[in-house]
């Protein structure tokens, strides 16, 4: 396993024939996407289910899940533990949490005892389920996980499945931006090093409105800005040495916001 | 390929948008390169494809379409798009053309909305769905459950042959019984008015399932102040990463259809 991790590592870092994600190394992994939370004027919700009746639902069992949430500069916050009935879907309510950070990230790994047939299989259960954010907790707007980000080792570290390269990548989210007031862009860093990002705006004949750049350090969140007011930004452009830098949109509009991973 | 599809607006206020994007959302994962193509809306009539060209689109540029650009009735048609290398005509069959094959999927934003917000996720339909006879399970949290709530489904379906056919479709809670069964229809853009339904939907999981069609399951949902949230949910194979996903849609699908 070691050994094929250094090939894919190279592979990766050279740009040859890349992956999207890398493998967890503990065959018993489990893996969940990077998810974003808010507690501002905008709040979340998670819907959290026994992923083990999604999988197999034959075998009727308990999931044991553990939520690991960290603020904004990627400092831990809490773990919170769940044991799910099977097909138990739950609400987890962030505003409910008493979380000191405003925003962060949060990993959500399954567990549970019957889970040879995945093993058998080299396959690994994944979290990328269903955030809800709202203006006043009573409508939620929905988005689904996007991202296998990590996986939790046996020793209970969270380890990044994102892959990264020695080159600088670009990844152009397929979408418009001329419709609405304003937009972020959101990014957590599931890696144990600083990722670097640098996002072009562009207008509708293609010239270049705005150049940031920006630094993520470990397990920190990042909502980058965009005003919008004029209607000039069209596309956004993310470059990185991470393969696949695909953010969490939120548009804001006249009334109200969308939210959609890019 | 993918082909994309205007989503028919629910209520009269709303509309509905898509923006059609020809550039590669990651040039390192995509084994095709942007090039010229031409834009099409197609519809069945029942017997034969019926192809209109929007325009040409050159490499590395997007066109956004409103419902209202198209002059035609959501009502009356199912509308898909395509780019294709050359121009279409009226046929028999689709064909999945080679391009846009890449590891992270080419998408449009597709969108609805209100004079004052809009709501969107980033859609497509693969070109290798049109050839297999699909069947559905769509395990949902995003039924909303509050009386300034409404709440629709959309079932997506093509197939590359254009015959329009009626199948069944269950909606069913967590314990497996069944709380309502639907009509949908092939080559459609199904919408289904939840609201009329009468089920008090106050648990926090439902299943969509069909054992004789399928397609893209999206939900959408509108509150009185035209909040609104629309997306999709994961079809079964994405519960796993890496290996054999596809047993595990296979488990998936005869447990909910059984």
């Amino acid at each position: 396993m070691y050994i094929k991790k250094l090939i894919y590592f190279l592979r990766n870092f050279l740009k040859i024939k890349p992956l999207i994600y890398n493998y967890p190394i503990n065959k018993y992994a489990s893996v969940s996407d990077s998810f974003f939370y808010r507690n501002d004027f905008i709040k979340t919700v998670f819907f959290l289910s026994n992923i083990a009746s999604h999988t197999n639902p034959q075998i009727k069992q308990k999931d044991f899940v553990k939520i690991y949430i960290f603020s904004n500069t990627g400092e831990f916050l809490k773990v919170l533990n769940f044991t799910l009935k099977p097909f138990e879907t739950k609400k987890i309510i962030f505003s409910d949490l008493n979380l000191k950070s405003n925003y962060g990230s949060f990993y959500v790994f399954h567990n549970f005892n019957e889970n040879e047939l995945l093993v058998k299989n080299k396959s690994f259960v994944t979290e990328r389920g269903y955030l809800g954010f709202s203006d006043n907790s009573i409508f939620w707007n929905f988005v689904h996980g996007n991202h296998n980000s990590a996986y939790l080792s046996k020793k209970n570290k969270i380890k990044s499945l994102m892959t990264m390269s020695f080159f600088i990548n670009e990844y152009f989210p397929q979408l418009t931006f001329n419709d609405c007031d304003k937009f972020d862009l959101v990014f957590t860093n599931s890696e144990n090093m600083n990722v670097k990002y640098r996002i072009k705006t562009y207008d509708s004949e293609n010239k270049i409105i705005d150049d940031k750049k920006f630094k993520l350090n470990s397990f920190n969140t990042t909502k980058a800005s965009f005003e919008n007011n004029d209607k000039k930004i069209k596309f956004v452009k993310i470059f990185s040495k991470m393969y696949f830098p695909r953010p969490v949109i939120f548009k804001y509009y006249s009334k109200y916001f969308d939210v959609l991973h890019g | 390929m993918n082909y994309f599809f205007l989503l028919k607006p629910p209520l009269k206020n709303l509309n509905s948008e898509i923006d059609i994007v020809n550039v590669s959302p990651s040039p390192i994962f995509s084994y095709s390169k942007s090039k010229k193509l031409i834009l099409h809306y197609f519809y069945s009539n029942g017997k034969e494809w019926i192809f209109n060209d929007i325009c040409s689109l050159d490499a590395n540029q997007t066109i956004t379409i409103n419902s209202k650009d198209l002059n035609l009735d959501l009502n009356n048609h199912s509308v898909f798009f395509s780019l294709n290398k050359e121009k279409q005509n009226n046929t028999a069959a689709l064909k999945d053309e080679k391009y846009h094959i890449s590891k992270i999927a080419w998408r449009a934003n597709i969108k609805i909305k209100s004079v004052n917000s809009s709501t969107s996720y980033q859609g497509e339909l693969p070109g290798a769905m049109i050839q297999k006879n699909l069947t559905l399970v769509s395990c949902s949290p995003m039924i909303q459950n509050h009386p300034s709530i409404k709440n629709y489904f959309y079932l997506v379906n093509l197939n590359y042959l254009p015959e329009i056919k009626e199948f069944n479709l269950d909606i069913l809670n967590s314990d497996k019984k069944i709380i309502s069964s639907l009509n949908c229809y092939t080559n459609t853009v199904n919408l289904i008015d939840l609201n009329h339904l009468k089920i008090n939907f106050n648990s926090n999981m439902y299943i969509f399932t069909s054992k004789t069609g399928g397609g893209i399951p999206i939900y959408f949902s509108i509150d009185n102040s035209e909040r609104m949230s629309l997306e999709h949910t994961h079809p079964p194979t994405e519960y796993v990463v890496h290996g054999n996903r596809f047993l595990f849609q296979r488990l998936k699908k005869s447990f909910w259809k059984s």
